[in-house]
This record gives structure tokens, C-alpha cells and sequence, in this order.
């Protein structure tokens, strides 16, 4: 893990953060987690996002301009289940790292999280082995000659019945609650996490 | 129509006589203006226009008429199609000379004068939609069927020197005309009438202290000519070079890149932060040597300090830049801040003193008084706009400013536009008009937005909206290659 270092281009890295990068890594097929995969994934979850906020807190000090930075969580961080322990952990973290930072960054800098769920799509997060693994798991029929997008499609369908929606969710829903949070529409919130997850009941907050 | 090819040091020649051998009259225009719009030198981006008289059928009448197919507002030569260009009625334009002779007041900046421009709609050919230049006049009133008006540096150079008449005699003798400054519109355009009528054989004019207009009666001639007086004002002061004593001589000495960097990552955000509080800026940095040969030089400060001639420079670099007196060999970061601050308290006195001297009653409100181009020795120039390609163009317009600047101090002794003469410009109510015409800001405008994880899912959809919203996006993704495919994806 290193730091981002401004090269080339010092002008860049203006006024708004935006960080979508994250990792999962699958768990063996009988459910543990190999040693490396817990610091993989806490440090592209959580020690990632926290040192860019740290280079960029250094940028937005110096222009002395309002700007705003978004993570992209999960809703994992907030609903327990089994199964992926190492990816939910970091996700929790990243939360709280995201209350902190609005903390530390304020008034000049807001930062607020956007939870996805399921976003299947188009997503390196699911990639074929991990859909599969994920279809075995609900016992949703499948076939091994499907192509990778028929099966995220199925996969999909099986989680938005889940939502209180029951429509599954898309990169561009992210997308639309991440230029919100960015903006000056929504200038007075910070810390806050806003969960783009379909509805899901277990993530309330109370 | 000559088919020979003909060489030249200081502009590109592209004609190409088979292709268009195969156009009509508007498309050779198109053709023409293209040519010369694509050559730095020749002329600035946005600036110059190019005309045609060309007979057309009326579509009421069904019968032959001159109509006048003009480069229009907005838009620029290297990329005008059709759509660029406004059509004019030519007997309209010239019975417009009884509505303004019948003023009681006439001249250059009268009322009068901005109220033709209100006409020009009333002569329009065939319900084209384009907007007509202010400089259309330019091209009405002289007699040549095809008239091509350009900013060369090269010609700039000769047309902001003290003895810019008499320079205009000794590079082109009795074939180019000289007329000083006046503001562009349907006065100038009498003003080039006048001149044909008294001399006949001119083949164009140097605009003191704005550019070159030239004219013939065939297209292919015109454009050739365009070349030659704009190469031979080059040759005329390549041969004049002052090589290491150009602007002076050296003061300072470039930094090297990394100390530049060091210093760079520091003052730029902090700069940033400084032009922005009205407004927020985006800045383009050069540190090329021909921008340092100038701002290291010894005539930096005079010569900034004077300003820039053409008006197209101005509108975007305003009339001067700011220089840091900064020793690059000898200064340090805390001490460069200082100057900088210093520097922008005094230049936005001066900037609101220069308002308030010029203003008229009828004037619109002083708009920012900050800098949009800062020179810092050993260091290079940073020029800012609204976004990333404005301070782009600002930058090259500030380019251009130096190399005018070097001709004509190689040639004699540059000068600067009287400064009410700029004010007029850049005050100037049509411009207001203009700039009121243009579309709202999208939310993101004048931003900067950097996206982590921009090369795929949702990283790359929101880069995407960011850039949509008006935006400047930086793209980063641990692979560079997918971070790169996302941000050459434009909507």
C-alpha cells in the first residue's frame, strides 16, 4: 500500500473526491478466508480510501475551497449475515472512517458514504465465480454453458425479489446518489451514508 | 488559377486544386476558410473571418443576385461547414450605407454603429439562421468578390509598432494600404471603402494594431495572397531576429523540472483557491521554452505591463497579464506566495481603476478583476478560464500575444491599444449581448472531479454523469488502460 503521489499533473485532484475502487475477494468454497485476503481487503476497502482522503485533505486545505468527497460502501456494513466475513468487516469500517472523515475535514470538506447492494451488472465485484458460487448458494438452476451476463442477470432477479422495490439495481442508480452527495444540492449533509440497495429492511438504521 | 505549388517558411500552403477543382462556389469558400483556419499562424482560433460574392437565385424572384456569404458569428475557420457561414443580400447591405449617412452622429463606437448590426438580420439571403459578424462591413464594402481578414502574428507584429505605417510602405509598398486602430463595424467598413475608391489597385490593408485583410476577385488567388503578405511580414522579421537578445536578453534562468514540480504542486491549488473565490477557475500550465524565453526574459515586466494588442487576445487574457517578480535563482516558495499575493492585491486596484477611468454611462458592471494569465520566472505562464479548454484558448491567445510581441520589438518598438481603446472592446455592449445570449452553467461547471476506480462499473458511470454535468474528470483506476478507455468516451 502506497501513497497516491500527484505526478505529472499537480493541478489535478480539484474540488470533489469521488471513490468508487473496492475489493471482494471470495472466501474457499467451504466458506473461510485465507490470511492475505483480510489485508487485501481492508486495504482496498478502508487503508485506500483514508490515505487518497489524507493527500486530498492536503489539496483542499491549500485551495481553501468548499469541496466534498463520496466512498462507495456497501450495505454489508450494516446487515449481518454469513458468508463474507472479511468484505463486510472492511465495509463497516469504511462507514465509520467515512463519519470520521466528515469530522475531520469539516467545515470545509464534506464526505458521505453511498451503500450499494447488489449491483450486479457490469460490476468487477461480481465476477463469474463469485455469481456462481452465489446461484449454488440460493440453489438457483443454472447452467456451467450460460454466459457470464445471463447468469448476473438471474442472479440479479433473485436479489431484487428480496427489495422492498423488487427491481434490480443498476450502476447508474449509484451513480445518480453519488452526484447528489458530490454536490451543492447537497451541501448541508455529511457523514452520512445513504444506502441505494433496492430497499432492504435489515439496513434500516435505527 | 495557378496549379503550381508554391513554398513558403512561414505558413503552410494545403491548397488543393483537383479537389477543389470539384466545388462550387460556397464550398470553395468553405474549403478556403478551413485552409486557413488550420494554421496557427495564419490566424487564432475564433479569429478572422472569410467572405465570398457569390450570385445566387432569389428564391421570390427566381432571378440572378449577389449574395454575400460571410463567416459569421461564433464558431471558427479551421472547423466552419456551411452552418458557419451567414448570407447576406450584398444591394441590401450597401442601401444600408443611406440609413447611416442619415444620422445625425456617425463614427466609429456611435450609437448608430452598434444599431446597424441590428439591420444586418433584415438583409439576410434565404432565412439562414447564422448570426452575422461585427466585421461584416469589412467584407461588403470592398469591391474584391472574395476577401479573406486574418490575425497573423506575423502581420500583428507589424501592425502594433510605432512606425507601423511606415513599415507597412517598406514590406509592401503601394499594394497594402495602412489604417490605425479603429474598432471593427460599419465605420471600418466605410473607412476600406473610401480606400479602394482613392486607390484602386490595393490588394489589402493592414488593421493597425488588430490584423490583415486582403481580397481578389478569384478564391484560389485570394488564399495565395493571404500566404504571401503573411509570409513576407515573417521573413521581414526573421531576418531581423534578435536571437539571444530577443526581449533583452535572459534575466533569469529556467528551473529544472523537478524543482519546478516541487514548487508547482504546492502553488498550484493554492492558486487555484486564490482565483477562485468569486468564481471557480481551471488553469492551463506551460513551461515550454518559448513561453520561458519570454517570461525569463529581461523586457518581461515592460512589455507585460504594456498589454496585449488584437482584440480577440484581450477578450480572453485581459488587457495585461500579471507578472511575479520573482527570483527563480534566489527566491523561495514562502516569498513567491508573498509576491503573488501582493501582485493580485495590486492588480485588481489597477483593474477597477482601469474601469472606473474608462467607463461610460451606459457601461455593464466591472466583471472579475482578477488575472486570467500569470507569468512567474524560471517557473512558466498558467493561464485560467471558466474550463478546461477556455484557459486553453486564453493560453494560446497569450502565446500568440509573445510572438507578436517579439516581431514587432525585432522589427521597431511595440505598442500597446490606448487603453480606453480595450476598454471600449471589452466593455463593448454587443459583446455583453453576447455573453448574455450564452446558455446557463450546468451544475458541475468549473469543477474538478476526481474518481478513483473511474475503469469500470460504477466508477465509470459516474465519471461518465460527471462529465455529462459539465464537469472536468480525472480518471483513476489501478489498471491505466481502463482508467484511459473511460475518459475517451465522450456522450
Amino acid at each position: 500500500m502506497r501513497r497516491p503521489r500527484p505526478e505529472g499533473s499537480p493541478a489535478d485532484g480539484g474540488h470533489h473526491l469521488v471513490i468508487t475502487a473496492g475489493i471482494y475477494v471470495s472466501p474457499r468454497p467451504d466458506g473461510t478466508i485465507p490470511d492475505d485476503a483480510w489485508g487485501l481487503t481492508f486495504d482496498v476497502n478502508v487503508i485506500g480510501p483514508a490515505l487518497v482522503a489524507d493527500e486530498a485533505r492536503k489539496i483542499f486545505q491549500a485551495q481553501g475551497l468548499r469541496g466534498s468527497m463520496v466512498v462507495t460502501t456497501s450495505v454489508n456494513g450494516m446487515v449481518s449475515k454469513k458468508g463474507s466475513l472479511a468484505y463486510d468487516a472492511s465495509k463497516a469500517a469504511a462507514n465509520h472512517l467515512v463519519r470520521e472523515l466528515a469530522v475531520e475535514l469539516a467545515p470545509l470538506v464534506r464526505v458521505n458514504a453511498v451503500a450499494p447492494a447488489t449491483v450486479v451488472a457490469g460490476s468487477s465485484m461480481f465476477p463469474r465465480d463469485r455469481v456462481i458460487a452465489s446461484l449454488s448458494k440460493y440453489n438457483i438452476a443454472f447452467e456451467e454453458s450460460e454466459s457470464t451476463e445471463s447468469l448476473r442477470d438471474k442472479l440479479a432477479r433473485f436479489y431484487a425479489e428480496r427489495t422492498l422495490t423488487k427491481v434490480p439495481i443498476l450502476p447508474a442508480d449509484q451513480a445518480e446518489a453519488i452526484v447528489f452527495l458530490t454536490g451543492d444540492k447537497a451541501a448541508k449533509t455529511t457523514g452520512q451514508v445513504l444506502a441505494v440497495d433496492g430497499g432492504l429492511v435489515e439496513a434500516f438504521v435505527r | 488559377m495557378s496549379t503550381v505549388e508554391k513554398r513558403y517558411a512561414h505558413v503552410t500552403y494545403a491548397w488543393d486544386a483537383q479537389r477543389a477543382a470539384k466545388m462550387n462556389g460556397l464550398q470553395t469558400l468553405i474549403f478556403r476558410s478551413n485552409l486557413l483556419g488550420d494554421d496557427g499562424r495564419i490566424t487564432n482560433t475564433g479569429g478572422g473571418n472569410t467572405s465570398s460574392k457569390l450570385l445566387e437565385t432569389d428564391p421570390l424572384t427566381g432571378e440572378q443576385v449577389e449574395v454575400l456569404w460571410v463567416k459569421g458569428s461564433g464558431g471558427d475557420l479551421r472547423t466552419s461547414t456551411a452552418e458557419n457561414f451567414s448570407s447576406l443580400y450584398m444591394s441590401k447591405l450597401v442601401d444600408l450605407q443611406q440609413i447611416y449617412a442619415a444620422a445625425p452622429a456617425r463614427g466609429a463606437k456611435t450609437p448608430i454603429e452598434d444599431k446597424m448590426v441590428s439591420y444586418y438580420p433584415h438583409c439576410t439571403f434565404n432565412l439562414n439562421p447564422r448570426a452575422s459578424s461585427i466585421d461584416t462591413p469589412l467584407h461588403a464594402f470592398v469591391p474584391w468578390k472574395h476577401v479573406d481578414h486574418t490575425h497573423p502574428n506575423s502581420v500583428i507584429s507589424v501592425a502594433a509598432t510605432r512606425r507601423s505605417e511606415q513599415l507597412t510602405r517598406e514590406i509592401y509598398g503601394d499594394e497594402i494600404a495602412w489604417t490605425p486602430w479603429m474598432r471593427p463595424g460599419f465605420e471600418l467598413g466605410l473607412t476600406l471603402q473610401r480606400l479602394w475608391e482613392k486607390q484602386p489597385q490595393l490588394k489589402g490593408v493592414i488593421l493597425g494594431q488588430h490584423g490583415l485583410l486582403n481580397g481578389a476577385h478569384d478564391q484560389y488567388e485570394c488564399y495565395e495572397l493571404s500566404l504571401d503578405l503573411i509570409d513576407k511580414a515573417a521573413r521581414f522579421i526573421e531576418a531581423r531576429d534578435r536571437g539571444d537578445q530577443t526581449f533583452g536578453g535572459q534575466k533569469y534562468q529556467s528551473l529544472d523540472e523537478s524543482k519546478r514540480n516541487a514548487i508547482l504542486e504546492q502553488l498550484l491549488p493554492w492558486l487555484r483557491g486564490e482565483l477562485s473565490r468569486q468564481q471557480r477557475m481551471v488553469g492551463t500550465l506551460q513551461t515550454d521554452a518559448t513561453m520561458l524565453r519570454f517570461v525569463n526574459s529581461q523586457d518581461a515586466p515592460r512589455l507585460a505591463e504594456l498589454g496585449t494588442s488584437c482584440p480577440d487576445h484581450f477578450l480572453r487574457t485581459k488587457i495585461k497579464p500579471m507578472y511575479v517578480p520573482w527570483n527563480p535563482q534566489s527566491g523561495d516558495f514562502a516569498g513567491l506566495k508573498q509576491l503573488i499575493l501582493s501582485g493580485l492585491e495590486q492588480y485588481r486596484k489597477d483593474y477597477a481603476a482601469y474601469y472606473e477611468r474608462c467607463k461610460h454611462a451606459d457601461s455593464p458592471a466591472m466583471r472579475g478583476a482578477d488575472p486570467t494569465v500569470i507569468l512567474i520566472p524560471g517557473i512558466g505562464m498558467i493561464a485560467w478560464g471558466k474550463t478546461k479548454s477556455e484557459s486553453r484558448v486564453t493560453a494560446e491567445f497569450y502565446n500568440c500575444a509573445v510572438e507578436v510581441m517579439r516581431g514587432a520589438e525585432a522589427i521597431d518598438e511595440y505598442i500597446a491599444l490606448p487603453e480606453q481603446e480595450a476598454f471600449d472592446i471589452e466593455y463593448w455592449l454587443l459583446e455583453e449581448a453576447k455573453l448574455k445570449r450564452m446558455p446557463p452553467e450546468k451544475p458541475y461547471a468549473r469543477r474538478v472531479v476526481m474518481v478513483v476506480g473511474a475503469g469500470s462499473g460504477i466508477g465509470k458511470e459516474v465519471a461518465h454523469r460527471f462529465a455529462n454535468e459539465g464537469a472536468h474528470v480525472v480518471c483513476a483506476d489501478l489498471d491505466p488502460k481502463a482508467a484511459q478507455q473511460t475518459a475517451d468516451i465522450t456522450s
